[in-house]
């Protein structure tokens, strides 16, 4: 049961500080979020060691009786849910620690408010990670849904937070629509909703109806991960503090689509075709978001479109049948991004909060050394780089695409090549030349905080190290342990290293002029930077479109159609009652009373009969 | 014991004689509060000592009345009742406290309040046809007198088109009603307004499908179903606070109480029939009424229309003819219940402070009402079904039980979920967020405002108390409403 305290750690935190974070300060609620996170983490990593001996199960309570099958709260610890559970923790936690030092300047302004729905991020998380049942997955699916919302609505005050924390909601609620009808379907194929009892049934079930399960489910991840056509809230989240980014990006939130996939995979196995529109949406997200990093100018949004695409991998990964592979990459992945994105916090943190276009920077590598080496270690483990974390999981990844079709496989090194490019482009914008920021503060940039660089430090050595845990994660989670494909590791690695050179050409040697360059390419820069338009037409079409729509049919159907013909009916009995003049308010008082009077009078009778019997 | 559940419905009614005899607002407000939560009290006790296991109706009470005509005193409850009961004591007890700060004619307020009580309270006791009608009508009197005398500028017009409606709903309830009677005349020799020898008869099916429509109608208004549902916005719209709590919260519920009660087990085969007729106009009001919903700017005619189109949900789950569908229909009446509720005290509180339901007058509140934005979130977290909350179960038995055989209608229906998310949030952004594209001075307006108060607190805590217990621990509530779903589908 103390394995328990994982999920009750933070869910206690949440309540605490929601109750009483006014009266107990902003500062101490940062610290009761980031200690709850702690220990969280330290139960996990004893489930860890727990269930690598054998998995176990914890059954709480009976909670809903459907017809045929009563489901329990319970929760189910194998080494993938443990480790996954272990990886969400730790990064929180750091991020959390960070998140004192960032939020520092809004201290006294409610702030509590921000830690309460970090902890209430992770819990919802975890009920993900842990739940051995499609409903407890729907639940903590849903819960990180409305902690992203507040948290990426934080700053609601600004049109810009409200708008993107609105689009967040309604963009995974879609997903969820189709999720739910994902767990419902499974329920009708299998009677049952929990994960175990599930797998066990599979080979009994129908396979075409088994498809549509699978693919109801998908379309659950897809929201929750940001993949096309359910993208364009995750780049509009930045609007929320970094360290939400960080969170939303690493940990929890986004990470759940791929994870879930991965948990229920012995049901996407049974579904091949599925599989195949997964790597298809992975394959093409990937490229999507690869491109779109490209030519964005946002310190955050391209950190951001890095994201989509990384997580494109990870379904691709999932979709050629490599689900370990793919959970190894998101374990890999929310250490650097975690990295990448606290480091870009700590440039935001170091200009007060004001700038965020990467031009606005420049030469920041002389005033902000471990910000600048927390980053270039991000960015070489993004894009690959021996023998970082990066280059381990991708390498898998890549090798497992050419295993399956020569296609994924040369998308998958072509994406590496531009994720090289857009994530050092970025760097070298930032870091190096000019310090453009010059004529536009007149304050001393300055390293920040030990609050925030301490989390910096610690995720960059892991951003180093953690790839050498393939062999032992490979084994834990029972996936096939494959050797390092030369060749692949080999092109890759040039890829990665021309994508870097090229930035370093352009950015840093300016050879040819970047700035002409993308005027020249404007067409081609706006089309890639508006992710080809796609947020424009989902704005106009469906949210505008839908908004207006309603309301003609307001004006137009419901007043004067539907109402119309009401009122029409209406004024005619009204023209006979009028003689009775029935409805004259002055009088009205007067039938009130009576009818009280007379009907308590009823009543008085009616006890006295019932009671004297 | 014998005689709680009497007790409990005419406490009510005879409080509200008393409070008008002696005419003394303190009195008044006391007697309500301390009555009301008393009825909640013995709401409670019959809702624990309810015996789920065991079948048929329980706290049965049978007097003859006018024996000539068959017509008895007759009360009885099964799970569906005892679980509106509870609610409706619950919202009842919060309007009261509510009602705290009353000024305007508070006596008669308060007197006319309490008899709807009783009325409520005995639309889902009764066993009697012609004892149902009377509370049924006597619900219909008291709650045109609130909406018309303390509304707000259209009161008389939205009393009136109240009043008209659901008169003319009861009107075809009336010719349901006698249909049946007279045809057991005919068939047995004598008459008899007792439910259980209408249950016992088993109409022909001619019979059925003229008294489905009759009844059908008569429940349809008050519902409210698509296409006869304008007269709710109007009405919520002009109605005082309390009496939108009360009409959201439990009038809307004797409709669909009404199909399960009486439709669906005395025109079983009609019912079938009728499927697809319902199916469609339900799967419209819960698209149609939520695209009306965010195209208003006007609080309470938003969350008029999502009660229609969370009604839709219930009239979907009643007519899947599925266990599990109508545990999640009858689950819906009660969040609902819960939620709509929620929101309308949340639009009354904002009247109160700002005297505007306009959300072009409001926005970004959020900061300078701190307690009230998060009771305002949590009711609508409840409406939009987010888990942890009852909606959620609600729309999550509702959605499964029809999915069994009408898996489009169903995955139709659920585009309800996308739909409801944006009205709402949409809403509360206009009204909460965005403070920085609102005028300077409407913010120097803002920071006078008062946050919540003790008689606001309370109704608030207990609603969405009970709505995070049925999210969260479902089992045992929804167990209590399988009794009815065994009653009503013979299984």
């Amino acid at each position: 049961m103390e394995s328990l305290i994982i999920l009750l750690s933070p869910l206690i935190s949440f309540i605490l500080i929601s109750f009483f974070g006014k009266s107990i300060g902003d500062k101490i609620s940062g610290i009761i979020t980031s200690l709850a996170g702690a220990v969280s983490f330290v139960f996990s990593l004893g489930a860890v060691f727990r269930s690598l001996e054998e998995p176990y199960h914890i059954k709480l309570y009976k909670f809903l009786p459907l017809e045929g099958y009563d489901l329990s709260v319970g929760f189910y610890f194998d080494p993938l849910s443990s480790i996954t559970s272990a990886v969400v923790t730790f990064v929180a936690t750091l991020i959390f620690v960070y998140s004192i030092g960032y939020m520092h300047h809004e201290f006294g302004n409610w702030t509590f408010k921000f830690y309460a729905y970090l902890s209430l991020f992770l819990f919802a998380m975890l009920l993900i990670v842990l739940s051995d049942n499609l409903l407890g997955i729907f639940f903590g699916w849903e819960g990180v849904g409305l902690a992203s919302y507040l948290l990426i609505g934080y700053y609601h005050q600004q049109l810009k937070a409200s708008n993107a924390s609105l689009e967040a909601f309604i963009m995974n609620r879609i997903g969820d629509w189709l999720f739910i009808f994902g767990i419902i379907s499974c329920f009708l194929i299998f009677n049952s909703l929990d994960i175990l009892t599930i797998f066990n049934k599979i080979p009994s079930a129908d396979p075409y109806f088994l498809g549509l399960a699978t693919l109801l489910l998908f379309g659950g991840a897809v929201g929750k991960s940001g993949q096309l056509p359910l993208h364009t809230w995750l780049p509009n989240a930045m609007a929320g503090p970094t360290p939400v980014s960080a969170l939303l990006h690493a940990a929890t939130m986004v990470a759940a689509g791929v994870y879930m996939i991965a948990r229920l995979y012995p049901l996407f196995d049974a579904a091949p075709q599925t599989l195949k529109f997964v790597a298809l949406i992975g394959g093409l997200t990937a490229l999507f978001a690869a491109l779109a990093a490209t030519s964005h100018t946002d310190i955050k949004k391209i950190i951001a479109f890095s994201t989509m695409s990384q997580l494109g991998y990870m379904f691709l990964g999932l979709g050629v049948g490599d689900p370990e592979g793919a959970m190894y990459h998101l374990t890999t992945h929310a250490f650097f991004k975690a990295l990448l994105f606290l480091a870009a916090g700590s440039v935001i943190t170091a200009f007060h909060h004001k700038l965020y276009d990467i031009y606005s920077f420049g030469g920041l590598k002389r005033y902000m050394p471990v910000t600048y080496a927390g980053f270039t270690v991000g960015a070489l483990s993004l894009a690959g780089v021996f023998p970082l974390s990066g280059f381990w999981s991708k390498d898998r990844l890549i090798g497992s695409y050419y295993e399956v079709s020569l296609v994924w496989g040369l998308l998958g090194s072509v994406v590496a090549f531009i994720t090289a490019y857009y994530i050092f482009r970025e760097g070298f914008v930032v870091f190096h030349g000019e310090e453009r920021f010059r004529n536009r503060v007149g304050y001393e940039i300055r390293e920040v905080g030990s609050e925030m660089k301490i989390p910096v430090l610690v995720l960059l050595v892991m951003s180093v190290i953690a790839g050498l845990a393939e062999g032992w994660y490979m084994k834990a989670v029972g996936g096939m342990e494959k050797s390092i494909h030369l060749d692949v590791a080999l092109s890759s690695f040039i890829l990665a290293s021309l994508g870097i050179a090229s930035a370093y050409v352009i950015f840093v040697k300016r050879i040819p002029n970047p700035e002409k360059a993308y005027s020249a390419l404007k067409i081609l820069h706006t089309t890639l930077k508006e992710q080809f338009f796609t947020e424009k037409l989902y704005h106009r079409v469906l949210a505008v479109g839908y908004l207006k729509g309603s309301k003609i049919v307001h004006t137009v159907g419901e007043k004067h159609i539907v109402d119309g013909f009401v009122n029409l009916l209406a004024t005619a009995v009204q023209n006979v009652g009028k003689n009775l003049r029935f409805a004259q308010p002055g009088k009205l008082n007067w039938y009130a009373f009576g009818m009280v009077g007379g009907l308590s009078f009823l009543v008085v009778l009616l006890f006295v009969l019932l009671f004297t019997e | 014991m014998e005689h709680l559940l009497t007790v409990t419905i005419f406490l009510p009614l005879l409080t509200a004689g008393v409070v008008a005899l002696l005419r003394n607002e303190s009195f008044a407000k006391i007697a309500s509060v301390s009555v009301s939560a008393l009825v909640f009290l013995f709401s409670l006790v019959l809702f624990l000592k309810f015996d789920f296991n065991r079948e048929g109706f329980q706290f049965v009470t049978k007097i003859d009345w006018i024996p000539p005509l068959g017509i008895s005193y007759h009360l009885g409850l099964d799970g569906m009742a005892v679980s509106l009961i509870l609610m409706t004591a619950l919202l009842f007890f919060g309007v009261f406290v509510w009602s705290w700060r009353v000024e305007d004619r508070t006596v008669l307020y308060i007197s006319l309040f309490l008899m709807l009580e009783t009325a409520c309270l005995g639309v889902f006791s009764a066993l009697d046809f012609f004892l149902f009608y009377i509370f049924w009508e006597g619900m219909l009197i008291p709650m045109y007198f609130i909406i018309g005398l303390w509304g707000h500028e259209r009161k008389v017009y939205a009393a009136n088109k109240f009043f008209i409606y659901t008169f003319f709903g009861s009107l075809f309830l009336l010719l349901g009603f006698a249909s049946v009677i007279i045809y057991g005349y005919f068939q047995n020799g004598f008459i008899t307004f007792d439910y259980f020898e209408h249950l016992k008869m088993e109409y022909p099916l001619w019979l059925q499908s003229i008294a489905f429509l009759l009844f059908a109608i008569g429940f349809a208004v008050k519902i409210p179903m698509f296409p006869v549902h304008t007269w709710l916005p109007d009405a919520h719209v002009e109605a005082p606070t309390a009496g939108s709590v009360i009409l959201a919260g439990v009038l809307l519920k004797m409709g669909t109480f009404g199909f399960v009660r009486y439709s669906l087990p005395l025109f079983p085969e009609a019912s079938e029939r009728y499927v697809p007729l319902i199916f469609i106009l339900s799967v419209i009001a819960v698209i149609y009424a939520a695209m009306m919903a965010i195209a208003q700017t006007h609080i309470k005619r938003l969350i008029a229309y999502s009660s229609i189109s969370h009604m839709g949900i219930v009239t979907l789950g009643t007519f899947a003819l599925d266990g599990d569908a109508l545990n999640g229909a009858v689950y819906m009446m009660i969040a609902h219940g819960l939620s709509s509720a929620a929101l309308f005290f949340a639009a009354g509180f904002i009247y109160d402070r700002i005297h505007s339901y306009n959300m072009d007058d409001l926005g970004g509140l959020a900061r300078y009402l701190p307690n009230f934005a998060t009771v305002f979130m949590i009711a609508g977290l409840t409406s939009i079904g987010l888990p942890g909350l009852a909606g959620f179960i609600a729309e999550f038995l509702v959605l499964l039980g029809t999915f069994k055989k009408y898996p489009i209608w169903a995955i139709a229906a659920g585009s309800g979920m996308i739909l409801g998310a944006a009205y709402f949030l949409y809403m509360y952004k206009r009204v909460m967020f965005e403070e920085e594209t609102l005028p300077k001075s409407r913010i120097e307006k803002w920071k006078s405002l008062r946050d919540l108060e003790i008689h606001h607190i309370i109704p608030f805590v207990l609603i969405l108390f009970a709505a995070f217990l049925l999210g969260l621990y479902p089992a045992p509530f929804v167990e209590i409403m399988n009794h009815t779903a065994r009653f009503v589908l013979g299984g």
